[in-house]
């Protein structure tokens, strides 16, 4: 399965938007980290994962997202949104008790509302 | 005419990761041809050499990698526990059925004054690194497990150790399962992990969650102090603790769909009768023939304890 490389949007106030597809897995999982620590370091403070077209997410790809995660706390408080995920993904994260850290969302508009700087903090599902 | 190659300087010789039809396509443009290309014999001659030798390294360095591969696969067998226990008023089994990769799944006996202890794990990840911090991991549990204090202190102090001793990100998620030691009561922490199951002997399952975040995964430092709170249920004779990792309920079959927990607890619930041996061995073959042909794309690991009551 073709799977296309991570794109990073970058919004105003500090929000970007990385849009995934496909199976977030361990051969993608270095390159996820990477767009991650980019946005981070091109000033990100609240990144955005678009999650409507990504089918599955293993291990390595949440270790990657954490590992990402751990680098934006260590430069700013901020935080990593997971933005329409499907019930694979949902899974993953509520087994994993990954909710309390990443706030997740329906629809990335909703992400990109609530993750305003107006709109503090997007709710839990 | 173009010139013969003999004119002009073979400037343009090829790089070797340049796919043939590319190649073709350079000479082509450069001016030739098909009487030129017959003139660049030697060229293609030295090309295909070339690719042969490229071929030759790749299969080398492919055979090195999966000999690195097999090895860390035996390793990381050799790592888990060599005997099952032995235990008062409990009777245990525990199975590994591999896959394709090199997984992190695990398990581990303990014996502390409170009580035996069992962890099913999996460090995120596959390959070669997983096994390493496999063996990081283990070390680590069973000198953290073994500290006086509470439960939740030690998951903690766990934690921390494997947030400095990991990689950023990597992290084990685990279920530890603790019996008194007259075997009338269990306690369980889940990090993580999969959920647990208590089959009763009446067939009732009820499935054990709780707990907190995989261990490594959240830095005190900077995301909050991750909680880890214990909980007890007492027992009775019959009763049967089944702990797998993910490879079980994520197994496919072929037209891809998962085994799924649903059916992994009407299958529990089924196999009230019978030793803990009895029952992995009925979910390990439950697990294969759902999967058929296919070949499992993670690794699993099973433990079941039953409740005997005999001391």
């Amino acid at each position: 399965m073709m799977v296309d490389a991570p794109v990073l949007v970058p919004g105003q106030d500090g929000t970007y938007q990385l849009c995934l597809t496909g199976k977030l897995y361990a051969e993608t999982a270095p390159e996820l980290e990477s767009r991650i620590r980019e946005a981070v370091d091109a000033g990100a403070c609240r990144l955005v994962l678009d999650c409507a077209a990504v089918d599955q997410m293993d291990s390595s790809a949440l270790s990657a997202i954490i590992a990402g995660l751990r680098y934006l706390m260590r430069k700013r408080r901020g935080c990593i949104v997971f933005a329409a995920i499907n019930p694979n993904l949902d899974r993953v994260l509520t087994l994993t008790k990954m909710k309390q850290y990443f706030p997740i969302t329906a629809t990335v508009a909703e992400a990109l509302v609530c993750a305003a700087p107006d709109g503090s903090k997007a709710g839990q599902s | 005419m173009s010139p013969r190659p003999a004119d002009r300087a073979p400037a343009a010789l090829p790089a070797l990761s340049d796919p043939p039809g590319r190649l073709l396509r350079r000479i082509i443009d450069q001016g030739a041809d098909l009487d030129d290309l017959l003139l660049h014999r030697e060229l293609l001659g030295r090309l295909i050499r070339d690719y042969q030798a490229v071929a030759v390294e790749r299969d080398r360095s492919l055979r090195k990698i999966e000999a690195d591969l097999a090895l860390a696969r035996v390793i990381q067998r050799q790592l888990l526990p060599r005997e099952i226990p032995r235990w008062p008023g409990l009777e245990v089994a525990a199975l590994y059925e591999p896959s394709s990769s090199v997984g992190g799944d695990l398990y581990d006996f303990f014996e502390h004054p409170e009580g035996p202890g069992i962890m099913v794990g999996d460090v995120s990840g596959h390959g070669v690194a997983s096994a390493l911090l496999f063996a990081l991991f283990q070390a680590a549990a069973r000198r953290r497990l073994a500290e006086p204090g509470a439960l939740t202190d030690r998951f903690a102090a766990l934690n921390l150790e494997l947030v400095g001793a990991f990689p950023d990100g990597r992290y084990v998620s685990a279920f530890f399962a603790r019996f008194a030691p007259d075997a009338r009561a269990l306690t369980w922490l889940k990090a993580g992990q999969e959920p647990g199951y208590l089959v009763r002997a009446t067939g009732e399952v009820r499935v054990l969650e709780g707990g907190g975040p995989p261990l490594g995964a959240i830095d005190p430092a900077f995301m909050g102090a991750p909680e880890y709170i214990p909980e007890t249920i007492s027992l009775a004779p019959g009763d049967r603790l089944f702990l797998a990792t993910d490879g079980l309920v994520e197994a496919a079959d072929p037209a891809g769909r998962q085994f799924g927990q649903q059916r992994l607890v009407e299958l529990l619930g089924r196999l009230v009768a019978g030793s803990a041996a009895t029952m992995v061995e009925s979910v390990r073959q439950e697990v294969r023939q759902f999967a058929a042909a296919q070949a499992l794309a993670d690794d699993f690991t099973a433990v079941a304890v039953a409740v005997t009551g005999k001391t």
